[in-house]
């Protein structure tokens, strides 16, 4: 290209005898020292662990948990204890609550709201 | 083992594609070859950015020295001697930059090659060509000298010099354009002073 600078003048330079072995020998000092790093955990080799032994624990505690919950005994059975509406209720109540699907009308029987709140607030 | 040690007969067989896997696995021997066939071009290379000797030499060994590793990551989509380029470039802009006097460094040595031009303006008149383009040289920002260098002096294309410095080709031209014409402009106007 005529429209290059022309370098050939220029110096050019020729690397030092001895760069080579320079190198050589940098190159043998990092590999001696390879084994003892090597001998360091790699911690970025357990990045790719660490979730397969995450679903390895969620898969165990999801077998194992049922079982031992079924040998957890509550030391007191909780009871119930059943209470019969004709023992608590007053009389507009049961009669509303016998009389619920016996009418023919389509309309629904609803409870007067102060006896249904009386009832309620009452219990 | 010393470069030219290396036995002929592999130095002919040995494309660029098994240098790199012999690089790859580690292999001494190709970065012997490697050495042998990039070492000066990264040497001057350095040396047009930093215009020290001593630290382009540094430059050169740290860069066959990080070689091995920095191979792992070289996919080979470029030639070597090119991706050697661009270690070497950003070798010695970090170097620069480190420095954090790259503009000292720069007014230092021009004042250098004054001194140089000067003393032999009088005793080899026909070297004054040579020293004056130096001189030259030296009123271009680093990287674009280098660029200059591997376009003008290495013969590399725009697209190799595009993937060194990591800018598109058009950039790559215009930044080249530029240089030579400062380039040219401060010989002619030195020559009419002169």
């Amino acid at each position: 290209m005529a429209n290059k600078i022309d370098f050939s003048k220029l110096e050019r330079l020729t690397p030092r005898d001895d760069s080579w072995a320079k190198v050589c020998a940098r190159l043998d000092a990092e590999s001696a020292n390879a084994p003892a790093k090597g001998k360091i955990i790699d911690i970025k080799s357990w990045y790719s662990a660490i979730p397969l032994a995450a679903s390895f624990v969620l898969v165990s505690l999801t077998a194992i948990l049922p079982a031992l919950t079924d040998d957890v005994k509550s030391p007191e059975p909780i009871t119930t204890e059943t209470i019969s509406i004709n023992s608590s209720a007053p009389s507009e109540v049961l009669s509303w609550y016998s009389s619920l699907g016996n009418s023919a009308s389509d309309e629904f029987e609803t409870l007067e709201e102060t006896v249904g709140f009386s009832y309620l607030i009452k219990e | 083992m010393q470069p030219n040690d290396f036995p002929a007969h592999q130095k002919g067989t040995m494309d660029e594609k098994v240098i790199l896997q012999h690089l790859k696995e580690g292999s001494r021997d190709a970065l012997a070859l490697l050495w042998q066939a990039h070492s000066s071009n990264v040497l001057n290379l350095a040396f047009r950015m930093l215009k020290d000797r001593d630290q382009a030499e540094d430059i050169l060994m740290d860069v066959f020295v990080q070689v091995p590793k920095a191979v792992q990551g070289f996919r080979g989509e470029s030639a070597l001697g090119t991706w050697l380029y661009r270690l070497t470039v950003n070798a010695c802009l970090m170097k620069l930059r480190s420095q954090k006097r790259h503009r000292e460094l720069e007014e230092e040595k021009l004042d250098v090659i004054v001194e140089e031009v000067i003393g032999k303006v009088d005793s080899q008149g026909e070297d004054f060509d040579a020293e004056l383009l130096e001189k030259g040289l030296a009123q271009l920002p680093a990287e674009t000298r280098s660029m200059l260098w591997l376009k003008d002096a290495e013969d590399l294309d725009v697209k190799d010099l595009a993937e060194i410095y990591k800018m598109p080709e058009g950039t790559v031209k215009a930044r080249l354009s530029r240089a030579r014409h400062l380039v040219r402009d401060f010989l002619k106007e030195r020559k009419d002073h002169g």
